[in-house]
Parts: structure tokens; sequence; C-alpha cells
């Protein structure tokens, strides 16, 4: 039962995983804490089930739909509402990103309304049984399906990162805005750019997310809420720091839910969590800033 | 502080418009009567209230479309409080205060109606009708308040003899939602067992706002349990099952009647095929001719106002609700006061409506209805496999 | 003196509406509200610190003084102090990693706090677990009955006495030393600041107020269950700061009547609130950084400028 749970555990955490990556990914070059992440991700579900249910279009062209939506949603949000106000302060851009939060929610209650919608499986098998000596392990089609997708994403957005000039300008900026600039970057391409990957990653997790909690304006709370807190564990600046801060606060939450309480699973996670910060201000693998007067 | 004396003056006055009144008490108008209903019209529950609301609406207008009741025509006043019970307090307080309602008609939800029930009691305006099986509704029995659906407590109980009886299981899970809901039915379930000097094999409580089981189902594959009773609402018995099924188990699930409607398994799709549910609203079947009029009547009145739609089983229940008050209003005569009403109800004995069935209330006794039966679902339909039951 | 004038159109107010005790009690929710909004602003306006999680202080108060006075019978002045006590005490533990983590980190650390809190008292028995707490009695004094009006003047007494409260701190060495602290943290340490007492200060006011309030709304509504004190109530709240604005009694009063008054007025229209409060926030951030107070030219009361 604990490689069961472990298991069931990667594949929740690889959701906050993603998530954690699009916040960071955004963060890293705009600097913008994107406290309407989920929301933005909940209007591309929408676009699905409004393709698929209603329109009635095939389930992968409705998909990619919905992620080109997730991504131009992503760049609007930057182009057209942050990059203006770039230069006032960080709290200020929390609570901007707040109100975009209320105004999506708005949007899509005054659109689609509140009733719960559902979207489909895309696979709906039998799950994957594996035996071993003395246990048994199965894993539902759809979180292997999830699973895989995360993989596949993170591995793409690593090379990209790392090995094409693009990425490799991408994390100049994030760097050091200024220098990269005098180096003939177009940082302003490279910030919509980081939009448009996060916007996407975002309408992915909320695709992946929804056959379980279904469509409604507030589908991605939680989510948005164990992303954010996987980022910080992480160090909010390192992509492996989110990927493996998510896939282990979805590791703590399975074991605490198993051993110590269902009910408290998420408040003792969430202590384990901020004692790792207080032991490690700057997350796991973060890295602590120097700061002048 | 010129500029902010005026902008309270205009605030004060905005408001006024907003919340102008009549004062004229009660809610007996010449020409109507004025009642009030909190239904969750928007939230996770919205697909219930929208139900109920639809049913009680178009009993009301049935109602009104022949002169009303005693000349007077009734006035549904409908809050959304989201089945949240802290917009519920504030959205009863504005009924009873602010619109002066007559009666409080079909309120949904248990945690709004435990949190209201005491202040209409309080006030003495009648409180017919609860969209909600909470036990503490009729005991003990208050004077102001008409609880009509079944109580969990004794549905747990059922369940419980259903399956040991009737379906020989004896390594019965229960999942319960952690709140009245689940807690209550938890509750019947183990006093019924414990008459057969049994226990649930195993419980698992979940936070209401839960929507991933993995963890929770995990624990309950590696036990292994002849079946399963999920003792929670709509969207959370769904993910359960849904979750489940993805799992690959196979294991024989019954939940509650809350659940017992269409939209079940319209949400729940293929997953929820099999899954035993308990009802109480009565649906039509063969072996009844006489009810099968009634239902007939019951569509009819519910097409004139949705034509071409078939009612849920919420919409049933917001039916009865406008049925069971509707009634006590005529039986309360030319004048009809609140007491008036509290005393109609009370001579309530068996009562059949078009809908209601077998309703009983005296001032000793406020269960309105205590029988149940059993069904499946089958090719996504509602199939009965057991007669009314009680436990008397 | 003069500042104080300010409350006598408050006194006044409500007269007009003695016979809508509904309208009254949206009144005294504002009030409740506002006094919440100024625990926030306490710590995000005058300490620079951010918390999104100041919903589980309104939670602490709510809970401590339903239960002293539901459970045994405490009375409601003393259960009232008993709660502002314990949201301070639990305000300053939880203040103490605020020593070690910063900006971003420090808000989710307190969006942790708030969540988990909610959790909590989900779980536990004398919480009423997911059920609440119900039937919570409205106080009333001697020959004064609980009526909203009643109501309504306990509250604007107990704002009054925190703004005096908070003039007297803003003038005096420790708020100087707050605001420095504010404006940067290393500079306030070189002229000898003590920051950890004033960050853990700044916390456990926070805090104090919040649950202060809180228990006042535990009261007023009657009833009291974990999903009131979600995330969403610490948004509002470091909303309702920014849109009536920053660093003012008057400025939060305005926010609070924004965010709970807003919602019941336009109740019977079919507009979503969530679009008109969040654009409102975006607007304001944009083009009114002090907040709707701007539009009516009062000057920060009792904000003294550290120049």
């Amino acid at each position: 039962m604990v490689f069961q749970q472990i298991i069931a555990g990667i594949i929740t955490g690889s959701l906050y995983a993603i998530v954690a990556l699009g916040l960071v990914i955004a963060y890293k070059v705009t600097g913008v804490m994107n406290f309407a992440y989920g929301y933005m991700g909940m209007i591309s579900a929408y676009i699905f089930f409004t393709c698929f249910s209603m329109v009635g279009m095939n389930y992968i062209l409705s998909f990619f739909i919905a992620i080109a939506f997730g991504s131009f949603v992503g760049y609007a949000v930057e182009r057209g509402l942050l990059r203006p106000v770039r230069n006032i302060s960080p709290a200020s851009m929390v609570i901007i990103t707040l109100g975009l939060l209320l105004v999506l929610e708005g949007v899509a209650l005054q659109i689609w309304g509140n009733n719960y919608q559902q979207i489909p499986n895309l696979l709906n098998g039998l799950p994957l049984i594996l035996r071993f000596n003395g246990g048994i392990i199965v894993i539902p089609q759809q979180n292997l399906l999830i699973l895989g997708v995360v993989t596949a994403v993170i591995i793409a957005l690593i090379l990209y990162l790392n090995l094409t000039f693009q990425g490799k300008a991408m994390r100049a900026v994030a760097q050091n805005e200024e220098i990269a600039k005098l180096m003939g970057i177009n940082s302003s391409l490279m910030m919509s750019i980081s939009w448009i990957i996060s916007g996407s990653i975002g309408a992915l997790a909320a695709l992946l997310v929804a056959p379980q909690t279904f469509v409604y304006p507030d589908m991605m709370l939680n989510l948005q809420i164990m992303g954010f807190t996987a980022a910080v564990l992480g160090g909010f600046e390192s992509i492996p720091g989110s990927i493996i801060g998510g896939i282990s606060i979805g590791i703590i939450e399975n074991l605490v839910g198993t051993y110590i309480s269902t009910n408290l699973k998420t408040t003792f996670s969430l202590a384990i969590i901020v004692a790792i910060l207080i032991v490690k201000p700057e997350g796991l693998l973060g890295s602590a800033k120097a700061r002048r007067v | 502080m010129k500029k902010f004396f005026v902008f309270s003056v205009i605030l004060g006055l905005l408001l006024t418009f907003a919340f102008a009144a009549d004062s004229s008490s009660f809610g007996v108008y010449p020409d109507k009567v004025v009642i009030g209903t909190f239904q969750a019209l928007s939230g996770p529950y919205a697909i219930i209230g929208q139900g109920m609301l639809k049913g009680m609406k178009a009993y009301f207008n049935w109602i009104n479309d022949q002169g009303g009741i005693n000349g007077r025509k009734i006035d549904l006043l409908v809050y959304d409080d989201q089945l949240n019970p802290a917009l519920t307090v504030t959205d009863v307080k504005r009924m009873v205060e602010q619109d002066h309602v007559f009666a409080v008609v079909g309120g949904l939800g248990t945690p709004g109606c435990l949190a209201v029930m005491g202040y209409l009691n309080d006030n003495g305006v009648p409180f017919v009708y609860q969209g909600s099986g909470a036990p503490q509704l009729s005991n003990p029995p208050k004077e102001y308040v008409f609880p009509v659906q079944p109580n969990y407590d004794l549905e747990g109980h059922l369940i419980a003899r259903f399956l040991v009886q009737n379906q020989h299981k004896s390594k019965i899970a229960v999942m319960y939602m952690n709140n009245d809901i689940g807690q209550q039915e938890l509750d019947g379930i183990q006093k019924q067992l414990a008459d057969f000097n049994m226990k649930p094999y195993m419980t698992i409580a979940y936070n209401p706002t839960s929507a991933d089981f993995s963890s929770d189902i995990i624990k309950l594959m590696s036990a292994n349990p002849d079946s399963l009773v999920i003792a929670g609402l709509i969207t959370d018995t769904i993910r359960i099952v849904t979750q489940i099924k993805q799992y690959g188990m196979n294991i024989p699930i019954v939940t509650i009647y809350p659940n017992a409607d269409p939209a079940f398994i319209q949400l729940g799709g293929k997953a929820v095929e099999g899954v035993i549910l308990t009802g109480w609203v009565p649906i039509p079947t063969k072996d009844n001719p006489d009810f099968t009029t009634k239902f007939d009547q019951y569509l009819k009145i519910y097409q004139k106002s949705y034509p071409n739609e078939i009612p849920s089983s919420y919409a049933a229940a917001g039916f009865i609700a406008a049925e069971v008050f509707s009634h006590a209003l005529e039986l309360a005569g030319p004048n009809p006061t609140r007491d008036g009403i509290v005393n109609a109800l009370d001579t309530f004995d068996n009562w059949n409506g078009i809908l209601a069935q077998g309703i009983t209330f005296t001032p000793t006794d406020r269960e309105g209805k205590t029988s149940m039966y059993f069904m499946k679902i089958e090719n996504g339909t509602f199939v009965p496999i057991s007669g009314w039951i009680t436990l008397k | 003196m003069k500042k104080y004038l300010y409350f006598i159109p408050f006194v006044l107010v409500p007269l007009p509406f003695a016979g809508y005790p509904f309208l009254l009690s949206i009144f005294v929710l504002i009030g409740i509200y506002t006094i919440a909004a100024i625990g926030m602003d306490v710590l995000t306006t005058w300490a620079g610190q951010i918390s999104i999680g100041n919903a589980a202080f309104f939670a602490v108060g709510a809970y401590t003084s339903a239960i002293l006075v539901v459970n045994f019978h405490v009375p409601f002045l003393i259960a009232f102090l008993i709660s502002g006590l314990f949201a301070l005490i639990i305000g300053i533990v939880v203040g103490l990693p605020a020593l070690r983590v910063s900006g971003f980190y420090l808000a989710v650390v307190t969006m942790a706090f708030g969540i988990a809190v909610q959790q909590i008292i989900g779980v536990f028995q004398i919480t009423g677990g997911y059920n609440g707490i119900r039937n919570i009695p409205v106080p009333s004094f001697w020959i004064f009955k609980a009526s909203p009006l009643y109501q309504y003047y306990i509250v604007l007494t107990i704002i009054f006495l925190i703004f005096i409260v908070l003039s007297r701190i803003s003038f005096s060495k420790s708020g100087l030393a707050l605001f420095a602290m504010r404006d940067s943290e290393i500079a306030a340490r070189s002229f000898g600041i003590n920051l950890l007492k004033y960050k853990l200060a700044a916390f456990g006011s926070s805090a104090a107020l919040t649950g202060l309030a809180g228990s006042l709304y535990a009261s007023a509504i009657g009833f009291i269950s974990p999903s009131q004190f979600d995330l969403t109530l610490s948004l509002d709240l470091l909303a309702m700061v920014i849109v009536g604005g920053a660093g003012s009694v008057m400025g939060v009063m305005i926010g609070a009547a924004f965010f709970v008054g807003l919602p019941f007025l336009l109740s019977g229209y079919n507009i979503s609130i969530t679009i008109i409060q969040g654009a409102v926030l975006i607007l304001i951030l944009l083009f009114l950084p002090k907040g709707l107070l701007q539009i009516f030219k009062i000057k920060d009361l009792f904000k003294k400028k550290v120049t």
C-alpha cells in the first residue's frame, strides 16, 4: 500500500509541479507572481467544454484549441494588463492579478453559469496492474496519461530552455534584463514568450484535472494553492525546484492522508513545508540573494 | 468633510431605495400571500436548487392560474444562498425582517436549514419543508418547523438493513462526508448494524471540499470490503464512484436519496452504472396504476411552466413542498395567520396530494415521511428494486 | 481634535433606518469587516508585510468567542477580549516564521496558515467540525436589547477606540520605527531599530484586531462554520485595504462598504459581482493608487509622512 500511495502521490504531485512550473517561468522572466494563474487555465477548460460538449468537435481538436486559447490568454494578460504597469510595487502587482482572478471568475459565471460541467476522461479502460512479490500496484489509465503528458512537457521545456537560442535568451533576460538588452536580446519578445508558455501550461493543467474536479469557476483553486506552495518549496526561481517541490508535496499529502489523518492531510503537508521554509527560507533549490539598501 | 457627509447621505438613500419594503406585517395581503425560500441557484449544488425551485414555481403557477388560494395568489421570493449557511442566515433575516414573508417554504440544504431553524421558530415564522433530512429538524419537534423528507438517521438504518438482509453483505465500508449529512447516515448505519451484532468494516470520513480521493480509494482497495455506502452529495459521490471505477474496483455501491436524480446519471455517465440508491419521491411503475394517473397530472402541471422538460427528482421535491404548504394555506381559511398554518399542518393525517403521498404531522411528531424504497441505475435509468420500506 | 469630527456622520447615519433592521445589520457587518481590514492595514501598510491568511485570525476570534459564550456561558465582553488576546498570541507565533522569510515566501506561509486553520477547525469536536456552531446569542447589556441599532453603536464605538489608539501610535516612536522598517529593513536596522520586536508587534496587533472582528462577527451572524473563513476572505480583506485607501480608517471603511455592501445592493440584478469587484480593484491600482478615498480628497488622517 505504501508504494501504491506514493505512486498516487507522484501523479497528484506532477499536476502541482506543472502548475508551479508555469508560475515560475512567468515569474523568472517578468517578475510577476500570478495569482490568477489557475483561473486563466479554468477559462481554457470551459473553452474545451464548449468545443467538445456543446459544439461537438473532436477531442483532440478541442484539446488543442483550448491550449492555444490558454497561450493567447497568457500573452494578452502580460501584454495588455501587466506590461503597462511593470514598475509598480510587487505587492500592487499581486493585487492586480488578484483583481484579474475576480474578473475571470465573474466572466466564467456570466458566460457559462455556475453548474458543474463534465469533461470525460480521454482514457477510460482498465487500469494498469503491476504485480510483484507480495504486492500489487494499480494505476488508472487517466493517471498514466497525466504522468506521460507532464513528463513530456517538463522534458520539452528543459530542452527548450537549455538547448535553443531562444531558451538561452530567455534565461538571460531572467537573470539580468538590462545586460540581456545590451547583448541585443529582444527582452520584450522573451517576456511575451514566457507568458505564452506559462498560459498554455496552465490550460494543460486545467484540462488534465478537469475530469476529476469537473469544470466550474473555482475548479483550479486547490491546484493553484498547491502549485504556489510547490513553487515556494522549490525556491520560486528554479525549474527543477518546482518539479521536486510539486512531487514531494503530492507524496507527503498521500502519506499523511494514509498514516496520520485524511482530514488533516493538507494541514500536515503545509506544516511540513512551512518548517522546511523556516530552516531554509530560500526554498529547496533557491538561492539566497544579497540585498542592498 | 462636507463631501464625506454628502457621500454618507447618498449611500444611505441608495440603500433605502434598494430595501424599501412594505412594513405591513406577516406577508398576507388582500390579493396575495408572500412567502420566501432559499435555494442554491449557483455554486456546487446549483443543480439541486434550480431543480427544486422549478418544481415549486410550477405548482404555484398552476395554483395562481386558478385564482390562487382563497382568492390570494402566492408570491414566492427566492434568495440564492449557494448552499452556504452564512448566506442563508442573512438571506432569511432579510426575508423575515425586511420582506416580511408569511412563511419560509422549501429551503434547501442541511447546513442552512439547521442554521436558521432556531431563528425562524423563535420568530414564529412557519418553516414548511426543508430540502434536508437532518434528524434535528424533527427531533425534538418544534412548533413552527415542519420537515417532510425522511431523515438521514432513518435512511442509514434502512440502508444497513438492506445490505445485510437483502444483499447478504457482511463487510460494509462507509465513506461519509464529514458533516451532518454523512455523520447522521453513519450513525444510523452503525446503530442498525449493532442490532445485527455487526459494525462497519471500515469507515472513511472525507472533507466536503475534497476532489482527489486516490489515497482513500487505495485504502479501500487494500481493505477489500464487499460493499460500500457513500454518504455524500452529488458532486463528491460521483467523484468517488468515478475514481473507484478508474482503479478498476468492482464493488456494489449504495448511496443516499439526495443523489437520486437524473443529473446524477448525466454527470456520472457510465461510471455510475449499477449504483444503488434510496428514494422517497415515488416514481410510477406498473404495479401502482393509481399513482400513475397522479404522476401524469404532475407532468402536465410541470410542463405547463416548463414545456417539454422532464422534471428532475429535485423538482419533485420542490413540487411536494409547494403542495404541502398550499394545502395547509387552504385549510387555514380566508384569514390565514401563522398559527393558523401550524394548526392546519398538524391535522395532516396520511395526507395524499398529487405527488405528496402519506404525509402526517402531529404537534408531537413532525416526521412528515418515513418510508423509502431502493432503486438501481441500469442503462442510464433508475429501476426500482424494492417496494416501500419503513423501519417499523 | 478635528479628525474625530469625521465620526459624527456615522453616529447619525443609522437614525433614518431604525425601522430597517436588516439594513442596519448590513451596516454592522461593514463595521466588523472594517475592523478586520484595519488589522490587515496595520500589517501591510504600516509594517510592509503581506498576509493572505488573515481569515485564520478572523476564525480564531470567532470560534474563541463563540465557544466561550455558547459552551461556557462566559459574558460576551470577556469572551470578546479573550478572543482578541488569543488571536494576538497566535499572531505572534505565526509572525515568527516571518522573521526568517519575506516577500512572496511570507505570503505563501500565511496562505498555508490560513488553509491549515480552516481545516483544523473542520476536524475538532469542540468547534463543531464542518457543521460549525449554531445559535450563538447576540450579546445584550443591562437594559439594552440586542437590536441591530445597538450592535451598530457597539461596533462604531470599537472602531472609534481603535482609531484613537492607532493615531497615538502613528505619532509615537514605535510608529516611526514601523514606517522605517517598512521603507527599508536594512536601513531601519542600521538606526538601531529592533526589527524582531516590531515585526512581531505588527503581526500580533494585526491578528488581535482581526480576532476582535471575528468575535463580533460570530455574534452578529449567529452561526459560524469553516467555509466562512476561506482564502477568499483573506484576499477580500487585502482588497478592502487597497480599494478604500491604505493607511486610513476612513479609507478602509469605504473598502469594507464596497466589498460587503455592494453584493447586497446588486443581489437583485443578474450581474456577477466579482467582475465589478475585480475590475474596480484593477482600475484603482492603475489610476487611484491611494484608493477610493482619493476621490473624496481626504487627507491621510493619522499616517504621518516619514520623510
